[in-house]
């Protein structure tokens, strides 16, 4: 019987022999069969023990059964390499050109002026302002008279006005108008910045638009100082642009505030050096916003005393700052609204 | 207003460098706009005598000059004919540069001329062409011109405020307080001698209300001529033509003094009288300019014993004007109401450097030093004899403003404290008068200060002139204000936060529209708009639009009243390079009637046209249609919380008339509330924008009306927590019944235990009989409280089939 387990040796040998080369599904199921199949060359082998004497089979089916263990396990662990290389070759042959580029997305974009609008107000928002509005069609009292720019003033030549029904119903030529709407509806303390549109008679050229944004900010209470219009506007600036950005106030000329200032931030190009820079034409300084402590005689007019309360308004154009914060040198781009301009802004 | 730093420094010895002194008056209120140095462009441009003269040999139009240089002598045509042995003569050399031009040595038929003397023209010093410019001031042959004649010019913004910053004096005091350095005016010479001025000429004022002062001065015998050089460049680095000597005067001394003159020709005013008076209703008078102009009594009149001789205060008339014959002249110097000559000149359409003087409000107090400047530089310059004295009216004298300030007053105002002495050495500088009192200053402005009224305009002159870079710089503190709610604005942020992350871009667009754009966007009305109701000027019955008055172009001459115009122009502008355009506006419309003013209303405007989605090589490419347009316009009404929100079948002019719909909310208990209209824009309203061929979609929604309805959840639900039935449900019904009646059916059908029913495909075709549809959809059925079985599920949905066929006809596909 020695016969037996010699031919089970051999039959193990050649089986795990020939496991080794197989390489595809097919070709191992051809081995199942041929090796461990009801007809396979173990169940052969087998079938044999029937004629072996009884006191052989015990041992001679263990030995059996080892074969088979054998060959089992080592089917399965060629079954899994197949599957691994399978899987192999088919991530392979899924491979893609990942330099190929994305199914875009419709992006939408705000304005670059709502933008810079929202950045603006969210500012000052942060500082305790709050958001008011008022009509772009006004009156000539909130635009002019209110502002302590009396009819037939001079002052009056700083704004070129639209008119809708002259002299009385005009677009409002700045922000300003709701400074006197916002004060005869509340008392102080008063702090709003009010953007919106404004209008103005001015032919269109690359640096004028006759329509354009502004925000305008008043803070009104008692002990309200130019220090602190220094300061808060120095502060909107930093954040607004860049945080080494410096500030510089001169005297200027808005009949309704006094003192009146206007700031100019240094210049980004040249980092305030000045020289042969284009973006500030070499003084170093660009010039963003007029402000100024709001005028006694408009605080009378609202009826405010104007022994106690002191307070600031400041106005800027929403275009500029766009164009400064963005390097665009043509205002026209804004409201030609060309898509390939737009889709640029963050 | 371009000055001369020479001219300044001719009263106040300023020494710091151009820049830096620009840089100094700018911040202090007085803005250089510019710096411009006259002769930086000359190069190679140098001082020559002219030694001798002679003729060219063979050219007979043109000479020979024979230049001394500092070493040399060179040779040089020339066709002038006024140059004289002698003369100093501005020359460029071969090689140098002049006007942007450069010289080079050229032959003139045999003679190499070694440059080319230039006219004042050619240097930029005045107009004249005439002839070669030979200096006036001394200099030696070889200098550089420059050296001599070149200036260094600022140009000033002066504001609204400062009318007495508006000339030379006043630009030197402001140095002079800024720098400290000395304000020095030249002494007049007194006016004595001649016949007395009051003997020659008679002034009266009938309107002492316009006219607070009228100073006069006679010179009489003068000869009328060019001015000299120095006159003429100096009016000419202030942009003022020079004329003749006498109107030289007048704008010289204008110009350094800020006190607008005007010179008449005393032989021409009837019985030597100037008569102060209003204008007649309808008087008539040419001007200077020789523009006939119709005065009213509204206007000041500077009138002789007969007629309007001046518009005073504006400008003069031609009757009176000084000549080459004028032999007498009378200088006025006078001081009027400024409102009435800014009315005036408005009402004229004439501004003048005079009424931009005069409507900002002089110092009447100037008046007599400026006529006897005037008068010395008219006899200096034209000969003559000054007669004695001023005539000098005074009727109306501003009174004092005296203002009261404390140290303690400013510091409330700037934030920081300035010493009492400080501020009253400020003002002192300023020629402010001061008074110290027991606790604070008592100050009277200058004369020429009239703008200055209250403490806060002295505040700002301590602190333009101490620097406001000395403030300190101090965030807001104290009260604030109880937050104010401003929901409109709130969902204005949140609308444009939706449509962006629906992928639309959002544009801005112009107020101001063409007036026919309500016609152009009907449908039915004709177009263009017939001549007859398009002229300009009548409000069209058609429009119902508001005018403005002064428009800048037709194009923008009226309010809009529907945003829809804008953005298909917009469209059409961006269709031209880019295949996908979809874009919104949030912004204003503005309704008549004026009442004064019209009702401002936010507009959300969407249009889109062109590809579904960006190109991409991966993507199959579809045309955006009513749904894509409808899926945008339903999320932002899900995202604002109007998710109750119907759409209708609608008629609007704009509209294709059977892909127009309407969006209205239903409100319990009241009338439901139109929020807009949307759909394909009607192909020939298309065509009027140039979008002929293309599908356009567009929406208009009133967003006053979905702010104010606009709401967050009220009550979130959590996820459902029992496993639901899922069914898909065709519905066949006649073409006519829309998929809301359907809808409306499965819901009230299907109770509280249908959950969801969505919609999920449309079919027409063979396999249906024709005139009919199937409208697919995937219903789930769900209980809050537990897991529902097959058999309720299938219980509730033969309800509903029941009810579908009972309600609409509808039969169910896939049942037998």
């Amino acid at each position: 019987m020695v016969d037996v387990q010699v031919r089970l040796e051999a039959l193990r040998n050649r089986a795990v022999a020939e496991l080794r080369a197989v390489q595809d599904e097919a070709d191992l199921e051809r081995w199942r069969i041929a090796y461990l199949g009801r007809r396979g060359a173990l169940a052969e082998v087998t079938r044999g023990l029937a004629s072996a004497p009884a006191s052989e089979r015990p041992r001679l089916g263990q030995a059996a059964n080892q074969a088979k263990q054998t060959l089992e396990q080592a089917f399965a662990e060629c079954e899994q390499r197949l599957k691994v290389a399978a899987l192999e070759r088919a991530l392979q042959a899924e491979r893609v050109d990942v330099t190929l580029p994305g199914r875009p997305p419709a992006l939408g974009r705000l304005h670059p002026v709502t933008h810079v609008m929202e950045q603006v107000v969210r500012l000052f928002e942060r500082m305790g302002f709050q958001v008011a509005e008022g009509p772009e069609v006004e009156t000539d009292y909130y635009n002019f008279e209110a502002l302590n720019i009396p009819r037939d003033h001079p002052a009056r030549d700083i704004w070129d006005t639209i008119y809708v029904r002259p002299p009385e119903i005009l677009l409002r030529t700045h922000t300003s108008p709701v400074q006197a709407r916002v004060m005869e509806q509340q008392q102080p303390p008063v702090r709003v910045v009010v953007p919106g549109r404004c209008y103005r008679y001015e032919a269109l050229d690359a640096s004028h638009e006759w329509m354009f944004y502004q925000v305008e900010g008043l803070a009104v209470d008692e002990g309200i100082t130019m220090a602190d219009l220094k300061g808060t506007l120095t502060a909107f600036a930093r954040q607004m642009f860049w945080p080494e950005v410096r500030t510089r106030f001169r005297c200027d000329y808005f009949p309704f505030v006094e003192p009146g200032v206007e700031m100019s931030i240094s210049c980004h190009a040249c980092k305030g050096q000045g020289g042969p820079c284009a973006v500030c034409r070499g003084s170093g300084w660009l010039e963003i916003l007029g402000a100024g402590m709001v005028h006694p005689r408009v605080l009378e007019k609202v009826g405010y005393d104007s022994e106690r309360y002191t307070g600031f308004a400041f106005g800027m154009g929403l275009e500029r700052i766009a164009m400064i914060k963005y390097g665009i040198e043509d205002i026209r781009l804004f409201y030609s609204n060309d898509l390939r301009f737009l889709q640029q802004f963050p | 207003m371009k000055l001369p730093l020479s001219w300044i420094r001719e009263f106040v010895p300023v020494e710091l460098p151009p820049a830096r002194l620009a840089h100094l008056l700018t911040m202090a209120g007085a803005e250089v706009e510019d710096l411009a140095v006259l002769g930086a462009d000359w190069e190679q441009v140098v001082v020559g005598r002219v030694a001798s003269l002679e003729r060219h040999p063979s050219l007979e139009a043109l000479w020979v000059a024979r230049i001394e240089l500092r070493h040399a002598v060179v040779a040089v045509a020339t066709a002038a004919t006024n140059l004289r042995v002698g003369d100093l003569v501005p020359l460029v050399l071969p090689g140098g540069r002049v006007g942007g031009r450069t010289i080079e040595a050229r032959d003139f038929d045999g003679l190499t001329s070694q440059g080319m003397l230039l006219s004042a023209d050619e240097l930029g010093l005045a107009p004249d062409r005439q002839g070669i410019y030979v200096l006036d001031v001394a200099a030696q042959p070889g200098q550089p011109l420059q050296e001599v004649l070149g200036e260094v010019i600022f140009d000033f913004k002066i504001t609204p405020n400062r009318p007495d910053e508006m000339n030379v004096l006043g630009i030197a005091r402001e140095v002079a307080a800024l720098t400290g350095q000395p304000l020095t005016v030249p002494p007049l010479e007194p006016l004595a001698g001649g016949s007395p001025a009051a003997s020659l000429v008679a002034v009266e004022i009938p309107a002492p209300d316009l006219c607070l002062r009228y100073t006069a001065a006679v010179v009489q015998d003068i000869s009328v001529g060019p001015s000299p050089g120095w006159v003429q460049r100096r009016l000419h680095c202030c942009g003022v033509r020079p004329i003749s000597n006498v109107v030289d005067v007048t704008n010289y001394v204008m110009l350094e003094q800020g006190q607008p003159l005007h010179a008449f020709d005393a032989d021409l005013l009837a019985e030597g009288r100037l008569v102060i008076r209003r204008a007649w209703e309808g008087e008539r008078i040419v001007t200077l300019d020789g523009q006939g102009r119709e005065l009213s009594p509204e206007m000041l009149a500077i009138a002789d014993a007969r007629q309007a001789q001046a518009v005073a205060g504006v400008m003069g008339g031609l009757a009176s004007e000084v000549s080459e014959r004028t032999r007498h002249v009378v200088i006025e110097s006078a001081n009027f109401e400024p409102m009435s000559i800014r009315r005036t000149a408005r009402a004229l359409r004439l501004s003048t450097e005079a009424s931009k003087r005069f409507e900002r409000g002089l110092d009447p107090g100037q008046t007599a030093r400026a006529a006897q400047r005037a008068t010395n530089l008219m006899v200096r310059l034209a000969g003559g004899r000054a007669a004695a004295g001023l005539v000098d009216l005074y009727p109306t004298r501003l009174p004092k403003r005296r203002i009261f300030i404390t140290p303690e007053r400013l510091s409330t105002l700037l934030g920081k404290r300035y010493a009492q002495d400080e501020i009253a050495q400020v003002l002192t500088r300023l020629e402010f008068e001061v008074q110290p009192q027991a606790n604070g200053l008592e100050v009277v402005a200058p004369g020429h200060r009239r703008d200055v009224e209250g403490p806060a305009d002295l505040a700002e002159e301590v602190a333009r002139v101490t620097g406001y870079e000395a403030i300190p710089d101090t965030l807001l503190s104290g009260r604030l204000a109880e937050p104010r709610p401003n929901v409109a604005r709130d969902w204005e942020r949140r609308a444009r936060s939706i449509l962006v992350g629906c992928g639309l871009q959002e544009v801005i667009t112009y107020s101001l529209v063409e007036p026919s754009t309500p016609a152009r966007l009907d449908s039915r009305a004709p177009w263009p708009v017939p001549s007859t109701v398009a002229a300009p000027g009548l409000a069209s019955p058609l429009d119902g639009l508001v005018r403005v008055a002064n428009p800048l172009s037709a194009e923008q001459s009226a309010l809009r009243t529907t945003l829809l115009a804008s953005l298909l122009d917009i469209l059409r502008a961006n269709l031209r390079h880019s295949e996908r355009v979809a874009i919104f506006e949030l912004a204003r419309v503005y309704l008549p009637p004026l009442a004064p003013l019209p009702r401002e209303m936010r507009h959300l405007g969407i249009a889109l046209a062109g590809a579904r989605a960006p190109r991409a090589w991966n993507r199959e490419q579809g045309e955006l249609d009513f749904f894509d347009l409808k899926g945008v316009v339903e999320g932002l009404l899900r995202a604002l919380g109007l998710g109750a929100a119907r759409f209708r079948r609608a008629a609007h002019v704009s509209y294709h008339p059977g892909r127009v719909a309407e969006v209205v909310l239903p409100v319990a208990g009241r009338p439901e509330v139109v929020l807009g209209t949307l759909g394909q824009v009607h192909p020939r309203v298309a065509e009027r924008f140039d979008l002929q061929g293309r599908a356009v979609f567009a929406a208009e929604l009133d967003f006053e009306a979905l702010a104010s309805r606009a709401g967050e959840v009220g009550h979130a639900a959590a996820p459902p927590r029992f496993p639901g039935v899922e069914v898909d449900l065709a519905v066949q019904v006649q073409e006519a019944v829309t998929h809301e009646e359907v809808h409306a059916v499965l819901i009230a059908a299907g109770g509280e235990l249908l959950d969801r029913a969505e919609l999920f495909d449309v079919y027409r075709g063979e396999a249906l009989p024709s005139g009919t549809k199937s409208l697919a959809y995937s219903l789930t059925f769900r209980s809050p409280e537990r897991t529902l079985t097959d058999e309720e599920a299938v219980e509730v949905q033969a309800h509903i089939e029941r009810e579908l066929a009972h309600r609409l006809g509808a039969t169910i596909r896939g049942r037998s």
